[in-house]
């Protein structure tokens, strides 16, 4: 009998196995919005479709503006920088008017709403590069440092004796470096995000123990006769100090960026509650779904197998 | 309990063996499933310690989305209504559904079903059956648009492509172009007789034409314009440049394999090629002329609206669906325009709750904004 009734109820956990919906709804869903013949609309019907047209990107920015109350708050000086960036879109004629149409209340509601998140996102992503230091380190590297980029060994070298014998970089640069280089001696934050540097010199420069100029000259490896060479000087290795010119040389790096968003959402436990903007999340973001790492991890997986 | 397990072990085993394979599997097809919490009787979409994001909230911050959104409803239910479902619409929408599945799961990553279901719900389709309800009112839009293009295909003649036409072809496939063998030319002798002793370029091309695509259509190519691709520039130039029922000499089209191609012209007049029996030509012409005339297609959907019954429940849902449509129809000439503030017109003669709303009309006739209002002033009215 205790069998049969093992059975029994584990046949129903079967059926019961993922039937679950998981689609959120809104309290007035049944309303009627709209009759067309025979039709009838309701405003459950519209919130579904706007939920899953609009809501991968308009749930994040929510959630966002969530994070950024607690992180940043709105200070006197964040709603300064709002109102005026207001003042300078408002004096355009029929500004107010557009805002309006797109549900704004008011030029205020406006400022509130939408400028205010866009400064307080600028802050977070600021703050990251100290609350995230140490990962920002591990995988960036950031190191401010100077380096001539030359068009002949020969002046590769002379640069390399110049700065050596403790010469101006910028003036060395100004003398040696080839037409249109790209390096010519101004200090510079150079990262694990520089792709165009060689690989050999990237190395030297993150693998340095102390300041100061590296004794080689370093070439691009190219078959053409195009070969370009380069001279480097580490100028400072310490993070705190570089901190606001890591800052302007990273923040714009897309990585930087996507790792910033996932780092608050870790840190405030953002969980989706809704199967449809979960799975596209999950399809799209995975990295966004933060109490479910697995997801993430598969779809890296899965993208270095392809 | 031991004398049960003792008498029975060999089952309680498989029982338990059973009821943990059971549990993996049953967590295993929940693992990816959402739960809803609720705050204050509204869903929460997001959670996080510095709070949540309710539906509520979701729904309240996207007034960017909402009008498009609702005209996207509107336009559904007003195809859907307009149009009957006939078995050609059905199989259409079954070929068109089938496509869309395939793409959905060509893509294992999940990519695809979610970018083509958010692209979905834009244009007013959500849930299970969202790409079986969206290829039939897509199928039923393409009549909705055919049935007004044909019925006022005179207006609209200044957005016909030019050197819009239908054409068949009959192609010959040679060694060398330059130096035919003496078959070849026996061929082309017997082409040419037959057309000369007053045969049909259809009956000629379906007795002669090398080419597989056309051969059994008696030759018909269907719709082209001056922008066809397709076709090679040698045969489209010398297509655009007859008459209806004149045919082309040989023109020559060097490929790694040469072919001979002789081109005629069925029909250049839009109305007749719209009346064609032909579905794909209709279609491409339908097509042509809906994708170069900015906002016909709101305008099509709003003059099929005003012969229906509809109403809002409030001022503000109907303003956004008029203000969305008159943005989409703002470039169109006034003649076409006025069409619509015609047939609101005669819609409230006929109507027998026009007198209620008779100034209301008369102002709609000059003003777009009200032009989907006015039907549904008209039953609020009532």
């Amino acid at each position: 009998m205790k069998l049969k009734k093992i059975f029994a109820l584990s046949a129903a956990a079967l059926m019961l196995a993922g039937c679950g919906n998981g689609e959120t709804t809104i309290p007035d869903g049944s309303e009627v919005i709209m009759t067309v013949g025979d039709k009838k609309i309701t405003k459950g019907t519209e919130y579904t479709l706007v939920k899953d047209y609009y809501g991968p990107s308009m749930g994040l920015t929510l959630a966002n503006r969530l994070i950024y109350d607690k992180e940043i708050g709105r200070p006197e000086d964040v709603v300064q920088e709002a109102q005026e960036q207001l003042d300078d879109y408002a004096s355009s004629e029929g500004f107010e008017d557009q805002i309006k149409a797109i549900g704004f209340d008011s030029l205020e509601d406006y400022r509130d709403t939408a400028l205010v998140p866009g400064v307080q996102s600028t802050r977070l992503q600021e703050k990251y590069f100290t609350d995230a230091k140490e990962e920002i380190i591990q995988n960036f590297d950031p190191v401010l440092a100077v380096i001539i980029q030359t068009d002949s060994e020969d002046n590769a070298n002379k640069a390399l004796e110049e700065l050596k014998n403790g010469q101006d970089a910028g003036k060395v640069g100004a003398q040696y470096a080839a037409d249109g280089a790209t390096y010519t001696g101004t200090e510079q934050i150079v990262s694990t995000a520089d792709t165009t540097l060689p690989t050999t010199l990237l190395n030297a420069i993150q693998d340095a123990t102390k300041d100061g100029v590296l004794d080689q000259v370093f070439t691009n490896d190219t078959s053409t006769d195009d070969k370009e060479y380069y001279v480097a000087s580490v100028v400072s290795m310490d993070y705190d100090k570089n901190l606001k010119k890591i800052i302007s040389a990273l923040s714009s790096n897309q990585t930087i960026q996507s790792d910033c968003q996932v780092y608050y959402l870790k840190k405030y436990e953002f969980e989706v509650h809704d199967q449809f903007l979960f799975d596209y999340y999950k399809a799209n973001n995975p990295e966004y779904l933060v109490t479910r790492p697995d997801l993430a991890e598969a779809a890296s997986e899965d993208s270095s197998a392809n | 309990m031991g004398e049960f397990l003792r008498k029975y072990w060999f089952v309680s085993v498989l029982a338990v063996l059973f009821i943990g394979v059971l549990i993996y599997y049953v967590a295993d097809m929940n693992k990816d499933n959402v739960s809803t919490p609720q705050v204050d009787g509204t869903d929460v979409v997001i959670s996080t310690t510095a709070g949540n994001v309710t539906s509520s909230e979701l729904m309240d911050n996207s007034t960017v989305a909402e009008p498009g959104i609702l005209f996207s409803l509107y336009r559904n239910a007003v195809t859907d209504q307009t149009v009957e479902t006939t078995s050609e619409i059905e199989e259409q929408a079954k070929t068109m559904q089938k496509n869309l599945e395939s793409n959905i799961k060509a893509d294992a990553t999940g990519k695809t079903k979610a970018s083509i279901m958010s692209q979905l719900a834009g244009m007013g389709f959500s849930g299970d059956n969202a790409i079986a309800e969206y290829s039939k009112v897509a199928a039923k839009i393409q009549v909705l648009d055919g049935n007004f293009i044909r019925e006022h295909i005179d207006l609209l003649s200044s957005y016909v492509p030019e050197g819009a036409r239908t054409i068949s072809i009959l192609t010959m496939n040679v060694e060398d172009a330059e130096n035919l063998s003496d078959d070849e030319k026996a061929k082309q002798e017997e082409i040419q007789n037959a057309l000369d002793d007053g045969q049909s370029f259809g009956e000629v091309a379906a007795e002669y034409s090398d080419d597989t695509d056309t051969k059994d259509k008696n030759g018909f190519y269907g719709y082209i314009d001056s922008s066809n691709t397709a076709l090679d520039s040698a045969v489209l130039e010398k297509a655009l440049a007859l008459n209806a029922g004149d045919t082309s000499e040989w023109i020559t089209v060097e490929s790694s394999t040469p072919v001979l191609y002789m081109v005629h012209v069925e029909e250049t007049d839009p109305a007749k090629i719209l009346e064609s029996d032909d579905d794909t030509a209709v279609t491409n012409l339908v097509n042509t002329i809906i994708s170069k005339v900015n906002g016909l297609e709101a305008f099509i959907i709003q003059n099929a609206g005003q012969k229906l019954n509809v109403t809002f429940a409030n001022d503000e849902i109907k303003t956004q669906i008029d203000d969305y449509i008159n943005q989409q129809t703002s470039q169109l000439d006034p003649s076409i325009l006025a069409l619509n503030a015609s047939d609101d017109k005669e819609k409230d003669k006929t109507s027998s709750e026009s007198s209620a709303n008779s100034s209301e009309s008369a102002d709609s006739a000059s003003s777009q904004s009200d032009q989907t209002s006015s039907t549904a002033s008209s039953q609020e009215g009532e």
